[in-house]
């Protein structure tokens, strides 16, 4: 996926501030709640006037632009794919937002099948039955357009509303599933 | 409880054994005629078998190393095996990156077998850190840093089978070293041979191959050179050397340098010996004109 708008948003990593300057005894961490009082109420927000499938899209986008922003300024993306990961795992660890792991990477088709565990998005969420880590599929899909320059695809296959323990994205480049 | 409901638990009962005897459970459905209660407790019964067939068919195929076979999905009985699934795939992951050469894989999260397994990458590290100091010192002259005689042969044997002619050759020689090991000490000596090959290192390219093949003796390689480029590699060298002893005036240094150039791999040992006569020749006509200026009136 590539949000219509492609890079030609007006977020820059900037934005975000100068947190050291800004919280000199708050420090730059906050609690796992706070984020998800703010996710998951937009979410919300948006549903309430456009739909869940928009809520769902509009996160999607955001996600993507996370994911680009993220690989653009925390990731070196002159590494081999290997070391990419790794170092992928390590921030992602590093920042709490989950730990990644490998079940399948094929570095020829561009396909991988990944797991999240203790994610930030939906860890210890109560059942619905449906996936909810929209946001965090276009992450994934705009972390690896930037590292590789191609639409992926990346689709949450398990997910701690469905009753898994771990979240599980199936990735793709979009041209395979084109054909 | 009419006669149906009494079979149906008699059913149920034998497919718990069987289950208990660690055996597949063929589904059970009530016959007709059970009564409300029990019909209500037959479909949950039922939903019970078919999760623990799951769990059972996915438990025998992680049991078996088979780490192909994907859960039936929505079956939470089987959560704690899909997780060590999910473990067991990012492991297999990472020891084929292992293999591959990469031994920054850590693991995490799994308890003793986190430790041990990263014990083993550092124990895999340190040995390759100890293979790569066995080669390049195999390969590297301890006191320089320069290639040695060894690894200048297994260049030489190289260009053999190579077709990018022409390639110049320069002996380069340090003229006075066992005087000044015999009045100085060998320290000094040692100081000049690092200062001598410093000057070599930087007077040609990265690309070319600058090795010590003696005490005072080196070589080096100029790939894709010619006589003319050679010669301005001599100049380049006289020039870095001035440099060097403009610099440090109590320890100077003075190579005698020698060119020649082979246009076919068949030139090459000819090459190497018209070098090594170009910088004995430099050599004398050196000590001539030291001479000259010693035998000057003043």
């Amino acid at each position: 996926m590539i949000p219509s708008f492609g890079e030609n948003y007006r977020f820059q990593w900037e934005d975000l501030g100068d947190i050291e300057l800004g919280r000199p005894n708050l420090g730059p961490q906050l609690p796992v709640t706070v984020y998800r009082l703010a996710q998951y109420t937009l979410r919300e927000a948006i549903a309430q006037r456009y739909g869940d499938d928009t809520a769902g899209d509009l996160l999607r986008d955001a996600g993507w632009i996370a994911g680009r922003e993220f690989c653009l300024h925390v990731l070196d993306r002159n590494q081999p794919l290997t070391a990419f990961i790794a170092q992928l795992q390590t921030r992602l660890r590093d920042l709490g937002i989950g730990v990644l792991r490998v079940e399948r990477a094929d570095p020829e088709s561009l396909t991988f099948l990944l797991t999240v565990s203790e994610d930030l998005d939906c860890s210890g969420l109560p059942i619905t039955g449906t996936t909810v880590c929209d946001y965090d599929e276009g992450f994934f899909a705009g972390l690896l357009y930037a590292y590789t320059g191609q639409s992926f695809s990346a689709r949450e296959i398990d997910c701690w509303t469905t009753g898994d323990r771990t979240c599980r994205f199936d990735i793709k480049l979009e041209q395979l599933l084109a054909a | 409880m009419n006669e149906a409901d009494l079979r149906y638990l008699k059913a149920a009962a034998g497919r718990i054994d069987t289950l208990l005897a660690a055996r597949a459970a063929t589904p059970l459905l009530p016959d007709e005629g059970v009564s409300p209660e029990l019909l209500t407790f037959s479909e949950r019964f039922a939903r019970l078998l078919e999760a623990l067939d799951a769990l059972r068919q996915f438990s025998i195929a992680l049991a078996n190393g088979n780490l192909a076979q994907d859960p039936q999905p929505g079956i939470h009985l089987l959560d704690p095996l899909k997780h060590l699934q999910s473990s067991l795939r990012h492991l297999t992951w990472q020891t084929q990156q292992v293999a591959a050469g990469d031994l920054d894989q850590q693991v995490d999260f799994l308890g003793e077998f986190s430790s041990a397994f990263n014990q083993m990458i550092a124990a895999l590290r340190e040995k390759r850190a100890a293979e790569e100091k066995v080669r390049y010192l195999g390969t590297h002259d301890a006191l320089t840093g320069l290639y040695n005689r060894t690894y200048f042969n297994e260049q030489i044997d190289q260009l053999r089978e190579a077709r990018d002619y022409p390639v110049s050759l320069m002996i380069a020689d340090l003229d006075g070293l066992k005087t000044v090991n015999d009045t100085r000490g060998h320290l000094v000596g040692d100081l000049l041979i690092k200062r001598a090959a410093q000057v070599l290192q930087h007077g040609v390219r990265p690309a070319d191959v600058v090795a010590r093949i003696g005490g005072d003796e080196f070589v080096i390689i100029l790939y894709s050179t010619d006589q003319a480029a050679a010669q301005a590699a001599i100049t380049q060298i006289r020039a870095m050397m001035d440099a060097y002893n403009q610099r440090d005036r109590e320890f100077p240094i003075s190579l005698s340098l020698g060119t020649s150039t082979a246009m076919t791999h068949h030139a090459l040992e000819e090459a190497l010996r018209r070098a090594d006569e170009a910088m004995y020749r430099d050599k004398l006509q050196r000590k001539a004109q030291i001479r000259q200026v010693d035998l000057r009136p003043r």
